[in-house]
Order: C-alpha cells, then structure tokens, then sequence
C-alpha cells in the first residue's frame, strides 16, 4: 500500500521484496519498540560506563524509542537542547558537527564530545552527522568522559543504541513527506534465526530540495539527497560469549551553504558549493562473560571518502573557491576487563589504540576578481608606478597532506560501596601521536608595468613557482584522573546525590586549513610584499584540558511517575580551542587557543506522568562561560563571553494518549513542544549576538499495535532565527534556521 | 606470575641499559660562519680586514667549544693567522649559544701561542629566521692593546624591533604611529664600502600594506663598535625579483649605525601618494633580549 501511494525508489522497492524473502522464517514472539525485555537487551550493551545511569555519578540525559519517533530524533542534530546545555545548531552541511556543551566546544577540527554508536567510537567528527534509522536509546552524558573514553570527551559523550534482532523481530517501514519537498523512506528487517543468532537489515534513502534559494541561480542551495543502510548480526555461541557485527554505511549528497549577507540578508553566489561523502563502519564487539569477570573486545574500522567545495567568499563575485578533500581510514581496538563480582569492590580495566591515516587535498583557486581585488589591488595601491597584472586570470594554491595519527591509553577505574556510599576513582594515561607531511606549490606569473599596463611599458614578467614540503610532528600525554562520590538516598527507588571531579581533553592538531594561506603569504612574498600574520604561530593547535566539578542529583518518586536531575558545575578550561578567521583577506579558518576560560552553571530536567496517559518534561540549562586570558596581540578578549556558545538552553513538551474503542485505532496522542536557546556571542568582543529564541513544535499520532501515523510540525511559529555568523574577507554572513516545517510519518510494523 | 616478574625485570634492565648507553647521549654542532671583522688599536684607529671564517665546534655534552678564527690579524704589519680556541665553556637557552670567556691561551698549529692573551672574549650564537641560517658575533681583547669586533655578513636584526613613525600631517599636526613587526638584514660590501640594507615588514602607517624593501647602495664606514651607515636620498626597491622601484615612498636623509648586536636607523619618507612625510626612527636588535657587550 505505501509503495503504490508514494512513488519510491527502486533500491528501496528490490530492499521490499527482499525483506519479504528475508524473513520467511518463523518469528518469535513480537515485541514492541519499548518493552522491558528490549530495554534490558539495551543497558546491557553498555560495556564501559554504569549500567544504570539514573544512579550514577554523571549527569545524564536519556532518550528512549517512543520519545525518539515523537521528537523525529534521526541524528545528532535533532537532540540539540533536549539535553540541557547541549547544543548543536543545524548550518553548513553534515560536515559541519558543531557540538556546544557548558560553553565548550570548536567549529571545526576535534570535537568537545565523544559520540558511539552500539559501542563504537565515531573518530571522526565529520561523520557525525547522518540519519540513523531505529534508533532504540540515546544517551548523553555530561561532563568530561576521558578517564573512560579519552580523547574529544572532554564535553561528555553521546550513545546510540540501535534496535537489536534478539529483541525485536518483524519488519519496520517509514515514510515520511515534509515541507521542502523532503522525502524519507527506510525498510528494516529483523530476524531472529534462533535464541543464538539475529540479524537486521537496514535501508534508507531521504531526499530534500531545501529550503533556501540562491538568488545567483534561482536555485535552492541546501538539496541533499543521502542513501544508508545496516546490517547487523548478533549471535550468542553460548551463554558467556556475545558476539555482535555492526557494518553501516552512509552516501550524501548536499548542496552548498545557505549564508546570507548580514547586510542585504540575500543568499547569493556564483560559484559551485557542495558537500560529498561516501562512509562505511564496521564494528565487531565481543565479550566473553564469567562469573569473576568479562572481557570485552571492541574493534572497529572506519572509512570515510568526502568532498566539501565552496565558493568560499559567497558572494555574486569571482573571487576564490576552496575544495577539501579527503580519504580517512581508521583503526580502533578497545580491550576492557570489566569485574562482575557483586561484592563491594568493582573495578574496569582497560588498553585503547587507533590509527588513523588521512589523506588530504586542499586547493584554493584563485579567480578574476579575487586576483585583482586580493592581490593586484594590493599590490598597486602600495606601488602605482610600476603596476602588475596577472599572466592568466586564474591559479591554484595547491595543498595536499598525509596526516597520520595514532593514540594508545590504558585506563582504569575502582569503585567501592560501603553503606549507603560509593566512591569511584579512575586513571587513565593516554598518549597521543601526529604527523603531517604537507606539499605547498603554487605555479603561476605576473607582469609589471612602468606607468600603466599596457603591451608597449612590460618591465619584468615574473615567474611565481613555489614548491614547498615539510614534515610536522607532535605528540601528546596526558593523565586523566576522575574521583566521584555518590550517597544512595533512603527511598525506595534509590535516588542518589552525587559528586564528581574530572579531567577533560581534547587533542591538539594542525590547521591544515591555513596552508592555502601561508601559500598565499609566500606569494604576497615573491611579490615584496610582507605576511599579514606569522605564519610559525597558525600551523598547529595545542590540547585544550579542562577540569570538572560537578554536585547533582538523581531523584526519583517512590512511585516513579516524578524524576528530576539537577546539577551544578563548574569547569576551569586551559588553552581553549577557538575557530577563528586570521586577520586579513586570507581563505581558511584558524584554530587557536585562548589563554584560560572558565565556565559555571546548572543544569535541571524533570519528568512528569501523572497518569499513564499523560506525560511532562521539561529541561533548562544555564551557563556563564568566559575567558579569563585571552590576548590575540591586538584585543584583549578577558571577560568576555565564549563565543557560538548558549547561555540558555530549554526544552518543554507534554504528552496526552487519549485510548480509542475502535479495533484499527488503539489511541491518539497529543504532543506539544517547545525549544528555546540563546543567547549566543557571534564572535569573541561579543559585538554581535543571537538573542534568545524559542521554536514550538507539535505532533498528532494515530496508532495501533502495527501501524502509527503522525501529523508534526517543527518551528510552528515560523519564528525568525540565525544559527551561525561569520566574517570572510570583511563580509559578515548568517545562517537563518529553517522556517516552519509541516510533515507527516507512517511507520508499519511487520510482527 | 615468576614468569612475568622476570619478564618484567628483562624488560626494565634493557631500557635502563639502553638509557644509560653513552653512545645515545652524545650531541655535537659545528658551525661555520663568515664575519666581517674590525680592530681597534689602543690609540683609537680602526681598521677592517678581509672577510674571514670563524667555525664553532660546540659539545652540547660538557658544555665546551672549540672555536677556529681563521686567518685574522690585528696590525696591518702582521701576517695572518689562524688561532685555535680551546674548550671554551659556553651555556645555550632558548636564544641561543652564550660565550663568555677570559685569559685565553690561542693555539696556532697546535702550538700555544703565549705571546697573545685574549681577554673578554664575548660570543653569541643563535638562528635566523630571516636567513635562515645560523649567526653569531664575537667581540674580544688581544694583549689589552687591540680590540676586535666581529659581525656576520649579512648581519640580521630581528628581536625587539621597535619602529616609531611620526607622521608629518602638517606643519602644525602630526600623528604618532608603532611597529614592532620589522625585521633588517644588512649586506656589506668592503670593496665599495656600500651596503644594501634589507627592511622586512615595514610599515610607516596603518593603512599602508606592509612590505619588504630594500634601500640599496648606503656608504658605510667602520667603527670601534661596529659600522655607520649614511645616505642623503635613494628610491627603496621591492625585495623580489625584479627589484621594482618604489618610487612612492623615496627616503632621505638617512642614518644608521650598528654598535654591538643594536641597530638603530632614521630616515625621512615622503608618501607621494598620500602626501605625506613620515620622520622614522627604528631599532632592533640581532639576538633575542641582551646585546652583545661592548668592548
């Protein structure tokens, strides 16, 4: 029936028919998406961090199967303020993962939070973002995760769990249509061949036409068209050996960067923008579980193959275009020893190692108009007697770069209970290694002139051949340590207090963005003209770390139908990572560090069901993030507020099932809710800012025990908002967030 | 668990053998680098000889150098000589190589050479990043009678640059305007006594892009400390390859001088396309904080 009302694409309509053969055997008893039994299946899955996280020592949000259909969560983006103090705003393209959290986080480069999908760490960040179809459970752990997890966890962590085969059996469609001629499709099958072994199979494909027009073209800018799929097996050999395969893969296709002129407020350029990537994991987790203890296995290899073009001024002009790209594959081994004896004294150890090797090139092509405006103007304002001009009214800056990079770690972590008490200390020790190989050249000529430019007055021809190669090392160590404290409330469902401080990091890098602009440099230099910055001081960035005091609290009512989790932090950071644009007319981003910063807040989420059919959430975070030392050489940024990051974040949304007496519709549900975030500092003077915004969303589900059919709607209000500024070559942009959204979702489930 | 204590156990007699191996510690540089050098005689007169080499064998180890002064003399009447300094203690930072040494016994030929006694001898080392190359000076005493300053060729002056431009709106108005971005490389040329002084990074006002010059064929004479530059007008050139004219910002009335490892430079600009005239004084110095002393 959804394939004879929606015309749907062929790979979609062969995944069907598969799915039927698929699952020609006999299923086992169905399940719905969120019974008991499923989610045990689930907290079992997390091998490292506490299994339950309502009692544990970090401040936590945790989104499960019927919420994620009714807030339409399909990747990371949609859970930006859910969690409080979590923000991660939708602009650029799915390269762009920029993840705020407690005033921490960059635009580009390492990321400030880890994120696993079914226990795999994503390593890189510009993978984060891609549609993830049956998502069971997300968790998002706040505060630093790096004793457990290393690296980019210095924010917290994100898990998400994906439907397992052993749980669930049957078979799930989607469709889904929505305002900007947006269209989603997915087909999953879940078979369970026997109590040993299950398998899923996954397809999706989503298209859209955006929502923004360019007005150079009359076109609308941000299409995307993405495929993806998983398979999953998971198979039980006997009753201590677990083992599970995860293979996913992901093809996008986007179009380029909505981003309008502050100043006219139209979006218009004239060159090509575009965002491709070709990615596929595959993790294999193995445990093997005894009385005593359980030894965990968890492998990964990761690949990904992207493509980001820009028209990089974006602007109607010719001025310059800048394309990177890049093929990364990466290795991961994680060994945990983890001890099962349910005796005061707990304990987790574990060794950590990656590889990872990229292969990168960056060419910025310099065009007519960028050449006179950038470079000639430039030059003959300084010299009109003798002028230049250009041989040919194009050239590149070639870049390329390999960039290999390996870390291990080893870690550990005791707990012990002694009455209503548990006390944690962790340790882990990790050591972290990176090269860059770079090829700079750039092979191009100008002419000068006496007097004026003309045939008859050459005064030289000059040559620019420039090949310059090097290689960069750096490496880091670091010591992580935790301790937490945590008091077991005497109630009933043991509602705990809890205290916790850590150590957070994220990794040190290159700027491998700025080499077009050191080429540039040494052009201006060939020329006689001088660098606008010191070109030894924007090759590489230094670690950012951090320390995290955290008091909270998990309470739960003895008859479970309150929760509330309330914390306060403070967090003391040392050479912040800050996505910058240098000064000048210069084509890349900088990543620099600020001096010293530090952040302070609070953080509340509460839950409410007064009776089974109704529900309330509501969330609120607040944080006060500034520098305490930050100097660029030319403005003394101390006291200012850290900048792309919210002071508030909120969320609200209630839930009425009202139960139905007909046989084909079990209930109708009502959902209404609300997000709100800002303000947001543009930039690090804070001389520009987004002001506090809310967008309302509701939803109407028709459903039965097979089918649900959802009505929604996201920025109801068509509420007005930026989710992004900038300043290229002396231009300021924007990116509005996207206007309302109308959609309607059939899921049918195939038991 | 034997097995892994003596596991263990190899484990760490091998890294502390490896660590404790003598071979692995050994760190050794040698420099050769080209000076210019003048000498002054106990009755005032200065006289500057032919370009010569001096080579630095430093032992990062026990902190001592060998240091060759290649052909030198100190009278016009005396032959040249090639002296050899031996285990001369030095420390090393951040900025660089630091000698400071006295009663120092030359050798020539292997032979100590008692008829000479070098007092206050003064050296540093440190790498430029202009010339991308090592530089040094050296400054010493021979029998308190004869005193020797000698400056590498190019000399580079790039630390604590310091550029103050008076801008000359009217006869009534002007506006103050700093640098300290500036870097100097100055070529010497003792057959013509002219100088080709090389400005990286200059600037004269905000607006205007900063650029690398240079201001060719300055006169130079020695000093008892170093060298005097003057020029009463030239028309600066780009440092590329064609060396363009920049005829918009002809200089006047120069002077210049560089007295131990400072340099200190003044000129008048006249911007002809702003109409404007900047009056500027600029100092730098050739190694990082301290100058070299002065003898």
């Amino acid at each position: 029936m959804v394939c004879s009302i929606i015309n749907i694409s062929k790979p979609i309509a062969t995944v069907c028919s598969l799915a039927i053969a698929f699952c020609s055997a006999t299923f086992a008893q169905e399940h719905s998406v969120d019974t008991t039994l499923f989610l045990n299946e689930i907290t079992i899955s997390a091998i490292k961090q506490d299994v339950n996280l309502t009692q544990s020592g970090t401040a936590n949000t945790q989104i499960k199967g019927r919420d994620i259909e009714k807030f339409n969560i399909i990747s990371a983006k949609n859970i930006s303020e859910i969690a409080p103090n979590l923000h991660i705003p939708d602009y650029g393209s799915r390269i762009t993962s920029s993840i705020y959290v407690r005033g921490m986080g960059t635009r580009i480069d390492q990321p400030v939070i880890g994120m696993n999908i079914d226990n795999i760490p994503i390593m890189d960040k510009n993978n984060y973002d891609f549609d993830i179809i049956d998502i069971a459970r997300i968790e998002i752990l706040r505060g630093p995760q790096s004793t457990l997890f290393g690296r980019n966890t210095m924010g917290g962590l994100i898990n998400i769990y994906t439907l397992s085969p052993l749980s669930y059996q049957g078979v799930r469609i989607l469709s889904e249509y929505a305002s900007g001629n947006t269209y989603k499709a997915a087909v999953s099958v879940y078979n369970k061949f026997s109590n040993q072994l299950g398998a899923s199979l996954t397809a999706q494909y989503s298209s859209t036409d955006g929502f923004f027009i360019n007005e150079s073209n009359g076109e609308k800018c941000d299409n995307e068209r993405q495929w993806g799929g998983r398979f999953k097996l998971q198979w039980r050999p006997s009753r201590n050996l677990h083992i599970d395969n995860t293979f996913y893969f992901s093809i996008l296709r986007q179009g380029g960067y909505p981003y309008e002129s502050a100043t006219t407020g139209i979006i218009a350029y004239n060159d090509t923008c575009f965002y491709r990537r070709n990615s596929f994991n595959d993790g294999l987790t193995i445990r093997w579980i005894t009385p005593h203890f359980t030894l965990s296995s968890i492998t990964s290899f990761q690949y990904i193959d992207d493509n980001m073009t820009l028209d990089q001024d974006f602007l109607p002009l010719s001025y310059f275009t800048l394309t990177q790209a890049r093929k990364q594959s990466t290795i991961t081994q994680d060994f945990i020893l983890k001890g099962n004896d349910s005796n005061q004294y707990k304990w987790i150890l574990g060794a950590f190692g990656f590889y990872k090797h990229l292969d990168m090139s960056a060419p910025v092509a310099f065009k007519d108009y960028g050449i006179e405006q950038l470079i000639e103007n430039n030059r003959n304002n300084a010299v009109p007697s003798y002028p230049i001009y250009w041989d040919t009214r194009s050239f590149l800056l070639e870049s390329e770069f390999e960039n290999p990079n390996y870390g291990l770690a080893l870690y550990h972590q005791s707990s012990y209970s002694v009455d209503r008490w548990i006390f944690t200390a962790g340790l882990r020790l990790d050591y972290e290694k990176t090269d860059l190989s770079y090829l700079s050249q750039c092979n191009t000529s100008y002419s000068t002139y006496e007097g004026s430019v003309g045939p008859n007055n050459l005064f030289a021809n000059s040559p620019v051949n420039i090949h310059d190669t090097g290689d960069i090392s750096k490496d880091f160590i670091q010591l992580l340590p935790k301790i937490s404290a945590i008091y077991q409330l005497p109630t009933k469902n043991r509602s705990t207090i809890f205290f916790s401080l850590a150590k957070g990091y994220k990794a040190g890098g290159f700027n491998t963005q700025m080499f077009s602009d050191v080429l540039q440099q040494r052009l201006m230099g060939v020329m006689g003209l001088s660098a606008s910055y010191d070109i030894n001081q924007v090759v590489g960035y230094k670690p950012e770390q951090s320390w995290n005091a955290e008091l909270g609290t998990h309470l739960t009512t003895d008859n479970n139908n309150f929760t509330a989790d309330i914390s306060a932090f403070y967090i003391r950071c040392t050479d912040q990572q800050l996505t910058r644009f240098p000064d000048g007319n210069t084509t890349g981003r900088i990543m620099s560090n600020a001096g010293k910063a530090r952040s302070f807040g609070a953080e509340i989420s509460l839950k409410y069901t007064p009776t089974q059919n109704l529900e309330f959430n509501a969330n609120y975070g607040y944080t006060n993030a500034k520098f305490i030392e930050y100097n660029n050489g030319q403005q003394d940024f101390a006291g200012k507020q850290i900048p792309y990051s919210p002071t508030n974040t909120m969320f609200a949304s209630a839930s009425y099932k009202i139960p139905t007496n007909v046989f084909w519709l079990e209930s109708i549900s009502l959902n209404a809710n609300v997000k709100g975030v800002g303000e947001i500092y543009w930039d690090e003077s804070n001389s520009m800012s987004q002001p506090f915004y809310a967008t309302v969303g509701a939803s109407v589900r028709f459903e039965n025990k097979d089918y649900s059919f959802d009505l929604w709607t996201q920025n109801l209000t068509d509420t007005d908002f930026n989710t992004f500024y900038f300043v290229s070559i002396g231009n300021a942009f924007l990116q509005r967030g996207k206007p309302r959204i109308i959609g309607a979702t059939l899921r049918i489930n195939i038991n | 668990m034997k097995k892994v204590f003596y596991l263990i156990a190899l484990v760490f007699a091998v890294f502390t053998t490896s660590c404790t191996n003598e071979d692995d510690n050994n760190f050794n540089e040698k420099l050769v680098l080209q000076h210019i050098y003048s000498v002054t005689s106990k009755n005032g007169a200065t006289t500057t000889y032919e370009p010569t080499y001096f080579t630095y064998e430093l032992n990062y180890n026990n902190g001592t150098a060998d240091i060759t002064l290649k052909d030198v003399k100190f009278s016009p009447m005396m032959p040249n000589i090639t002296m050899d300094l031996k285990n001369v203690p030095f420390t090393s930072s951040m900025t660089g190589v630091k000698i400071n040494a006295t009663d120092l016994i030359p050798e020539v030929g292997g032979t100590p050479m008692n008829d000479y006694t070098i007092t206050s001898f003064a050296c540093r080392i440190a790498h430029s990043s202009v010339t991308n190359i090592s530089t040094s000076m050296v400054s010493f005493v021979v029998n308190n009678a004869f005193t020797i300053n000698a400056y590498p060729n190019p000399s580079t002056f790039e630390h604590d640059s310091n550029t103050h431009v008076v801008d000359i709106v009217s006869s009534s108005t002007t506006t103050d305007f700093d640098y300290n971005k500036t870097k100097y490389a100055i070529v010497l040329n003792q057959e013509t006594n002219l100088a080709d002084i090389y400005l990286y990074n200059v600037k004269f006002a905000d607006g205007m892009p900063a650029m690398n010059m240079i201001f060719k064929s300055v006169s130079f004479t020695s000093t008892a400390s170093g060298f005097d530059f003057t020029c009463e007008e030239l028309i600066p050139c780009l440092n590329n390859s064609e060396q363009t004219p920049v005829d918009s910002y002809p200089i006047k009335n120069l002077t210049a001088s560089v007295s131990g490892g400072k340099l200190s430079i003044n000129f008048l600009c006249n911007n002809t396309i702003a109409n404007r005239l900047y009056s500027v004084k600029s100092t730098a110095y050739m190694f990082e904080s301290d100058s070299l002393p002065t003898n």
